[in-house]
Parts: structure tokens; C-alpha cells; sequence
């Protein structure tokens, strides 16, 4: 079991409710990683949140015509989305963590603030990118919006690698 | 087991939000072996107001002034670190705060920057200051940004949340921003989350999507 806790400081302050947002990029695997590693106290409280895009759905090219490519495209994104919570919970069975998985719906930004905001987390935790192929902007557009709408301290995990660069 | 030093570059101008990422770090981030380098930047503010044939005198007394202000702080922060028991520096340079605090991280290798929402700054028309913006988007490593809650209620955490009621939702959506709100805060309508599986709670979250309160930026800081 992956343990970050420290002796020093510990007690004061415990009990918090991390909000994590996935989205099944290696971005966000590594926010869940550094979390885990270094912010993570096993009184915490992690929820998981992914918030899927159907990307594949709004920007398929062939958005007018069969019905049945649609309905195969939206059963693919189905069964993704579905692999990945399952990954999500696994994840948290795997270290052990006090946490539960949640499928937000709407714009992913403003689904995880309002989540945060419905379960009071104390935190949230997101990577710098996502899923997002736009590279010209120093962060991807929902860490930016979560980080200008959070009513919580928010940790934007942005790591100098080949995936960042 | 021993945890592996870290360097943890938090960033100071004795503005009490910034006391806030403190003590956010003490309560919640801290380890035993961190290497914490608190980084203070100053801008010679009164040598951009110099006008033409402005006094000498007068500047100088200025840029005194400053740099005895800047003094003060540094050693109130030195003195956060011995009377914390930290093991670290301060850094007082000059320049633009929010490049000053990037480059002292990538310089030293830094594992993670934590910085306040807001400053000293008096804008308050953004979400969130000049410098914790920049700060946010050219780091290299992790960074949090300790915004809080204008009233920050610490007995929520455990109470149970009761069920959305279906006609509560249409009263919801047509009352102005700020009164929704609140209403929220003291009064979570939102389905019953303390459950580990949370299979239902997307359709329940995509419902309640439309009519939970929409940001009002003033208030979201």
C-alpha cells in the first residue's frame, strides 16, 4: 500500500476530500500518481471523477449520415468510458485509498467544480493536459477553467517530459 | 522509511493569502526531509514611478524605505522556518514576482511550487492574481494554488447530504445567482454521495448538471 503520510503535521491536517479528475490520459495518471505519492494521508477521502467528452461522437466526420455508424460510435465510447471507471476503481482498490468513482456529465470543467463544490472537497487535484491534441497553449482548457473557478486550494500536476513537451 | 528530500519553493509577500499557502503546506503537504525555499520578489515599484526632474531625495528615501520593508519580511520568514522546525532558505530577488518564483524553481530543481490565489494585488476583478496565473502556466513541476472558500465551513465534511426533491429543482433554477449559492452551501441538494459505488450517481449528477448553480465570477474566489 502506497503510503505518503508523515508523522510531522499530520493531525491538523487530516480529513480531506480530494477531488481527482481523470479523464484516462497519461496526463491525469500522473496527477493520480504524484497525488498518491505525496499529498495523499490515508484519512483523506478521494473521489475520482471522470467527466467524458465523446470527442469521437462531435468530431467525427461523418456526423449526418449513418445512423448506424453513430449509434456503433456511441456504443464504442460506451464501453471506453465504462473501462475506464472500472481502471478507476481498480486504481483505488489497488492502494488501498478511501474513495469512491464518480461519471460526471456535462462540460468536464464545470463538472468537476460543481462536484467539488457539492462534496466540499477540501482539494482538488488535476494534470496541466488532458485528452486534448492543442499543444499551443501552456494548459489545457478544463485545468484552466478548473483552476480560475475552484473555491479550493487546486494542484495542477504538470511534469517536464516527452508528454508535455 | 525515510522520505526523499524535496524542495518545495513556496511563494511569500507577506500578503495573508499567502500565509494561507503556508500554512496549507504545514497542515497538508509537508514532510519530514522537504528542503523548503520560500522565494520573495520585489518590484522597484518607486523606481518606475520616477518622473522627469523628480526628486533625488525623495526616490532615494523611497528605495530606503522599500528595501527596509523587504528586510522585515525576509526575516519574519526566516523565522517561519526556524520556528517551524523547516529545514530551508529564503530568497529575496528582484523582478516580476511571477517569473522570479518559475525560474528560482527550474534553478533549483524544484519538486513543487505552492503560491496563493492572490496577493497584495488590488484588482479583484480576476479570479485569481497576476502572479499565481503566470506561476500556473509556465511552471514546470506541480503547483497549488491555495484558494479557500470566502466562508469555509469545517463541519460539512461529514454530513449526510440529502436526496434531491424533483420540485426543489425548478424553484432552483430561477433564483438569482448569489441566493442559489448559498442555498447550496447550507443545504446540499444533491443526491446521497457517501456511498462507495456510484453507478447511479451520473444520471443524478447529469440531471442536477442543469439546474446547480452557475458560476457567478465575482463570488467564485
Amino acid at each position: 500500500m502506497a503510503s505518503a503520510g508523515s508523522g510531522g503535521g499530520g493531525g491538523e491536517g487530516g480529513g480531506h476530500k480530494v477531488v481527482i479528475a481523470m479523464d484516462g490520459s497519461q496526463h491525469s495518471n500522473n496527477a493520480f500518481q504524484w497525488y498518491i505519492d505525496n499529498v495523499h494521508r490515508s484519512d483523506n477521502k478521494v473521489i475520482l471523477v471522470h467527466c467524458p467528452e465523446y470527442r469521437s461522437l462531435t468530431n467525427a466526420p461523418y456526423l449526418t449520415c449513418d445512423p448506424d455508424k453513430m449509434s456503433e460510435l456511441a456504443r464504442k465510447e460506451e464501453s471506453n468510458i465504462k473501462l475506464l471507471v472500472a481502471r478507476l476503481r481498480e486504481d483505488i482498490d489497488k492502494y488501498g485509498i478511501n474513495g469512491f468513482t464518480v461519471r460526471a456529465a456535462g462540460k468536464p470543467g464545470e463538472a468537476i467544480i460543481k462536484l467539488a463544490q457539492a462534496e466540499n472537497a477540501t482539494m482538488i487535484v488535476i494534470g496541466s493536459r488532458g485528452l486534448g491534441t492543442l499543444r499551443r497553449t501552456f494548459m489545457g482548457s478544463v485545468s484552466d477553467y478548473v483552476t480560475h473557478h475552484t473555491t479550493c486550494p487546486v494542484i495542477i500536476v504538470r511534469q517536464t517530459d516527452a508528454v508535455n513537451e | 522509511m525515510a522520505t526523499k528530500e524535496r524542495k518545495v519553493v513556496i511563494a511569500l509577500d507577506g500578503s495573508h493569502h499567502s500565509e494561507h499557502a503556508f500554512e496549507w503546506y504545514m497542515s497538508n503537504f509537508r514532510q519530514e526531509n522537504d528542503f523548503v525555499v520560500i522565494v520573495h520578489s520585489f518590484e522597484a515599484k518607486s523606481a518606475a514611478h520616477v518622473g522627469v526632474g523628480a526628486d533625488v531625495k525623495a526616490l532615494s528615501l523611497m528605495l530606503e524605505e522599500e528595501a527596509k520593508h523587504c528586510e522585515a519580511l525576509v526575516k519574519s520568514f526566516n523565522k517561519k522556518l526556524t520556528e517551524n522546525g523547516l529545514k530551508g532558505e529564503v530568497k529575496n530577488i528582484s523582478g516580476k514576482p511571477g517569473e522570479v518564483v518559475v525560474c528560482v524553481a527550474h534553478d533549483d530543481q524544484a519538486d513543487v511550487i505552492i503560491c496563493g490565489s492572490r496577493g497584495h494585488g488590488t484588482l479583484r476583478r480576476t479570479f485569481m492574481g497576476s502572479v499565481s496565473d503566470y506561476i500556473v502556466h509556465h511552471s514546470h513541476v506541480p503547483v497549488v494554488v491555495c484558494r479557500h472558500k470566502q466562508h469555509h465551513h469545517h463541519g460539512n465534511a461529514h454530513r449526510k447530504i440529502p436526496k434531491q426533491r424533483k420540485e426543489d429543482k425548478h424553484t432552483k433554477s430561477t433564483a438569482p445567482n448569489g441566493q442559489e449559492r448559498s442555498n447550496i452551501k447550507d443545504d446540499m441538494k444533491t443526491p446521497h454521495v457517501s456511498q462507495r459505488d456510484q453507478r447511479t450517481t451520473g444520471a443524478d449528477l447529469r440531471r442536477s448538471s442543469s439546474t446547480l448553480v452557475k458560476e457567478d465570477p465575482d463570488e467564485s474566489q
